[in-house]
């Protein structure tokens, strides 16, 4: 039992004042405070003698902080009490401790550098009537407050005006040439579900004779109709391609003509820009669009990347091959793989030194002959597969050069592409390596398995440069998406892959041997 | 595998004013407004992916309080007020950690969203800072948004470091909450992940509440 009177006592009460906890009952805590209380000069000097050291040492357990602002603590009492209660054992004993030693000790030795400025209160003013405590400032430090469990991906739905666009396209080549398969997806990428937005992409695959042409089209993220600018660029490209190589459809191709086509090319984007052109008068006289706007709509609200590529297969020297030619204005990758297993970047993206700054078929300059000429590229290779996707799938593996035959790769162990090998793959001996994904969608979502060429060839082992060139175990290594089609099949897969920091819309097209041998 | 990571981040750069008339509720309001900006960044999926921030302080120096953190791993610096008003100290910082801290895009590495700068002053520099202004306006590294607070505030310094010119009423705890959430709000519509702009665009900016002025 604590003596009365005693030092520890007034401790005592001073907790019990302050709402921490007691080691002497209450009522004896409450009986001494009221003494303390009741005699104005005994609560002066206990006042005095603790204030300072007592907010003191409750800005050191709070903050850390050895040397506070003086009138800035004093009004921390309240809160400070609270999270004491909160933080009970370790704290409370260190609070007594610096308690008892200021009653015992003279303040000068217990209050180190802080008390100098005068506040009015000083141990030996002799004033009549003792001046009163200062006032507790308006603003009190608050106590750490957890911060809210960070956000997840919602999704809603896209706006029904104007002009809405489908959450998802997916498209499968129905005339692919002899010994082909062609087939293209793009979503809706997170940020787009999250904010219920349109998706920004938009391609188109066409056929003209041994010709394939695909023409996929980003557009300007901050551009509100730039969906429209995407889609119609794709269709005007591929109509007009379509169009002209009706005239180069013979076995005989004569490699001199591949100047003609790269220049039909170059005027596909052209045509595209015009049609767009077109497409923002027609919109000019929509009053849902002028009101979606503000404004009247102009050709840069129809802002987009285009890129173009179109291959056939050719004979050189007797033996077949085929020859790809790409044109790009933006960001976005057109891509091919070789039968032997080596990847080429066809032409090069637009792009700043920082991430998302790029060209547009609306930017300046970019259409000129010349601009075009430095954006086409052109090949002749042992076609495996060919690639050409968004700046949203593009971004994911980069750079190309050592990522390209990754992103074949998972198509490939996601068993997205329809191919045939010699042997029959044998599902139950495809090992466990891969991660489950959520789709971002309206509930109930679902959950897909998704494998990474990289993960299995690791398992082998093998390099995934190593694993592209041997067919029979990349064949080995597949474990097919849910989906009926191709089509469906890569859509799961782009609505679901997750990369931090990758939330763009997601588009690719492609073109494949059928046969992986 | 590398836990860092390597993909495209938005930095975000808080030069903050912490000279001796910012003690008292100012500076309180200035790091309760930090908590809340980090509070509404953390309800944003695409900042949680992205978002790196830093905290560069001035008063009679400058400092760099908090280097590029990523949002989930970034506590709030320590915010004390004294002292005068080093602007030149804090730009030349600012443009060293531009330089060491934000990466470019290369053939092999991929570039960082272009940062987002947020100055805030309530008075006159009182270091040589037109230098530092000048070579900071040329260099293009950054959006750079700056806010003279209060009304002893100087805006032609600001105006000589960037367009994008602010200025606030009053130092207010509700005038600086409000300026905080206008700077989150920025950050989040700029999130520029799929806002593809071309290579010069200006910054897009959402509408200022009532106590912030955007001056011409």
């Amino acid at each position: 039992m604590t003596p009365k009177h005693s030092p520890e006592l007034k401790v005592q009460a001073l907790r019990w004042k302050l709402g921490l906890p007691t080691s002497s009952d209450k009522e004896t805590c409450k009986a001494e405070w009221q003494r303390i209380a009741s005699d104005t000069a005994m609560l002066q000097t206990v006042a005095r003698q603790l204030q300072k050291p007592l907010m003191w040492a409750m800005l050191t357990q709070l903050t850390n902080r050895p040397d506070p602002d003086n009138e800035w603590a004093i009004g921390l009492a309240d809160v400070f009490a609270q999270w004491v209660n909160d933080n009970e054992s370790k704290v409370s004993a260190k609070i007594s401790g610096l308690l008892r030693k200021s009653l015992e000790e003279p303040v000068a030795v217990v209050v180190p550098k802080l008390l100098v400025k005068p506040t009015g209160i000083h141990p030996n003013a002799g004033h009549p009537s003792p001046p009163p405590l200062p006032k507790i400032p308006q603003v009190p430090l608050m106590p750490p407050q957890p911060l809210p469990p960070p956000a997840t991906w919602q999704w809603k739905p896209i706006p029904a005006s104007p002009e809405p666009y489908e959450e998802n396209v997916k498209k499968v080549m129905p005339d692919a040439p002899l010994g082909f398969r062609g087939f293209g997806a793009r979503v809706r990428g997170k940020k787009h579900k999250h904010d219920g937005t349109n998706s920004d992409d938009w391609f188109e695959i066409g056929r003209a004779g041994p010709w394939t042409i695909i023409a996929v089209a980003d557009g300007a993220g901050s551009k509100k109709l730039s969906r429209i600018g995407a889609k119609v660029a794709t269709v005007s490209a591929v109509g007009g391609l379509i169009a002209v190589l009706e005239a180069h459809t013979n076995a005989e191709f004569p490699l001199l003509d591949v100047q003609a086509i790269c220049a039909s090319i170059h005027r596909a984007m052209q045509e595209a820009l015009v049609a767009i052109e077109r497409t923002t008068s027609d919109l000019q006289v929509r009053t849902d669009i002028e009101s979606s706007l503000g404004r009247p709509a102009e050709v840069a609200d129809l802002s987009c990347t285009l890129l173009l590529a179109v291959t056939r297969e050719v004979q050189v020297n007797g033996a077949a091959t085929h020859l790809v030619i790409g044109c790009q204005v933006g960001d976005g990758m057109i891509g091919a793989i070789s039968r032997a297993g080596s990847v080429v970047q066809i032409g090069a993206a637009d792009s700043g030194g920082h991430a998302g700054e790029t060209e547009f078929l609306t930017s300046a300059g970019k259409l000129e002959t010349a601009a075009l000429d430095r954006k086409t590229a052109v090949q002749l290779m042992d076609l495996q597969a060919l690639l050409v996707m968004t700046d949203g799938v593009a971004d994911d593996y980069f750079p190309a050069d050592t990522n390209l035959a990754r992103l074949w790769g998972d198509l490939v162990v996601n068993g997205i592409p329809d191919l045939r090998h010699p042997n029959t793959p044998d599902p139950s001996s495809a090992l466990d390596y891969g991660v489950s994904i959520e789709i971002v969608e309206a509930e109930p979502r679902s959950t897909v398995y998704l494998r990474s060429c990289e993960t299995y060839a690791q398992t082998l082992p093998l390099t995934v440069a190593e694993l592209m060139k041997d067919h029979a175990k990349l064949f080995a290594g597949q474990k097919a998406l849910e989906g009926d089609t191709a089509a469906e099949r890569l859509r799961v897969w782009l609505d679901a892959y997750h990369v931090r920091g990758s939330f763009d819309d997601r588009t690719l097209v492609v073109l494949h041997r059928e046969a992986l041998s | 595998m590398s836990l860092e990571f390597t993909g495209r981040r938005l930095p975000i750069y808080l030069i903050l004013d912490c000279s001796g008339s910012m003690g008292g509720e100012p500076i309180e309001a200035v790091r309760q407004g930090v908590k809340a900006l980090l509070s509404d960044l953390r309800g944003d999926p695409t900042a949680l992916e992205t978002a790196f921030l830093s905290v560069i302080t001035f008063d009679s120096g400058a400092r760099q309080v908090s280097p590029l953190t990523e949002l989930m791993l970034f506590t709030e610096p320590n915010l004390d007020a004294s002292g005068s008003t080093a602007l030149g100290e804090a730009l030349k910082l600012l443009e060293q950690a531009l330089d060491k801290e934000v990466r470019k895009s290369t053939a092999t590495q991929k570039g960082d969203w272009r940062p987002l700068v947020f100055i805030m002053t309530d008075g006159q520099p009182t270091d040589n800072w037109q230098d530092a202004a000048d070579r900071i306006k040329s260099k293009k590294l950054g959006n750079i948004i700056a806010c003279a607070a209060g009304s002893t505030a100087a805006t032609e310094p600001l105006k000589r470091i960037t367009e994008v010119v602010v200025k606030l009423d009053n130092l207010q705890p509700d005038t600086l909450k409000q300026f905080f959430k206008w700077v989150s709000d920025s950050i989040k519509l700029t999130s520029a992940s799929i806002a593809q702009v071309a290579t010069d665009a200006a910054i897009a900016l959402p509408p200022p509440p009532p106590q912030i002025q955007i001056v011409p």
